[in-house]
């Protein structure tokens, strides 16, 4: 385990026994990281700000869920930004900015440099395998994966049957895993 | 589709649940299994750690910019000038 993944755990743990400086500590260090996300996936600023604030509520309040020994912990939080922003997208009806310029002037320097290497490694891998995918499949996972749409949703955007749709998308997560190694 | 039932199974019903493609009873089932069935919440995390590069992909090149200092009032994004 890295030096910065060892410290954002060590850091998370606190925060579950009711640290407030552990709190800080977490959001000093991912807080730029998981405001990008945000941003990414809401297309707005103001959005993003206030998913980013309910963000960090939930980290207060869940993180005692976090376990280090099955997620890592810049995973953990990463998802529950998406969650958390995806949620919000989905009560809002959909948005209404087109995020991708904006979300590329976010970054990240800081924080866990170390964890931040082993990721992009991961990333590379990641977006080998989902470009060996079947257009509509890696489509329909990229779609879910930043729109929070579900199956009837990218079903009806494409005009295919839902089992169509489902065929699609189950033979393309078969075929990431066979491609990232379980 | 019976060899992605056979091939996936839990396993796909997971990834499914990550990725957020459920809804209604579905969806309902699923969060039940993942707080109640840990080697499917393990799953679950498996397959967040698979998809998580995507979020950190859309970070990469992109510029420093600093966040403010912790606090709960939400981050202050700082516009570059």
């Amino acid at each position: 385990m890295s030096q910065a993944r060892k410290r954002l755990a060590d850091a998370l743990g606190r925060v579950a026994s009711g640290s407030e400086s552990a709190l800080a500590e977490v959001y000093e260090h991912t807080a730029a990281k998981l405001f990008g996300i945000c941003l990414r996936i809401l297309g707005n600023r103001s959005d993003a700000e206030d998913a980013l604030q309910e963000v960090y509520i939930n980290v207060w309040s869940k993180a005692g869920s976090f376990d280090a020994q099955r997620a890592s912990p810049i995973t953990w939080l990463a998802t529950m930004a998406r969650n958390r922003a995806i949620d919000r997208l989905r009560s809002s009806g959909g948005r209404t900015y087109e995020p991708v310029e904006e979300a590329l002037e976010v970054a990240d320097t800081r924080p866990a440099a170390d964890a931040l290497i082993e990721q992009s490694q991961g990333s590379a891998r990641l977006s080998a395998c989902i470009d060996q995918l079947d257009s509509r499949q890696s489509d329909a996972i990229r779609t879910a994966f930043f729109q929070g749409v579900t199956y009837a949703q990218l079903a009806t955007r494409k005009g295919v049957p839902l089992a169509t749709m489902k065929s699609w998308v189950r033979r393309g997560l078969l075929n990431l895993r066979e491609c990232l190694g379980r | 589709m019976s060899d992605e039932a056979e091939l996936g199974g839990d396993d796909l019903l997971a990834a499914e649940l990550a990725l957020g493609l459920l809804e209604g009873e579905e969806l309902g089932e699923a969060r039940r299994r993942e707080v109640e069935d840990a080697s499917f919440a393990r799953a679950v995390d498996r397959w967040n750690e698979r998809f998580a590069p995507m979020l950190d992909a859309i970070l990469r090149n992109s510029r420093a910019r600093t966040c403010g200092i912790a606090s709960r009032s939400g981050c202050r994004i700082t516009t570059r000038t």
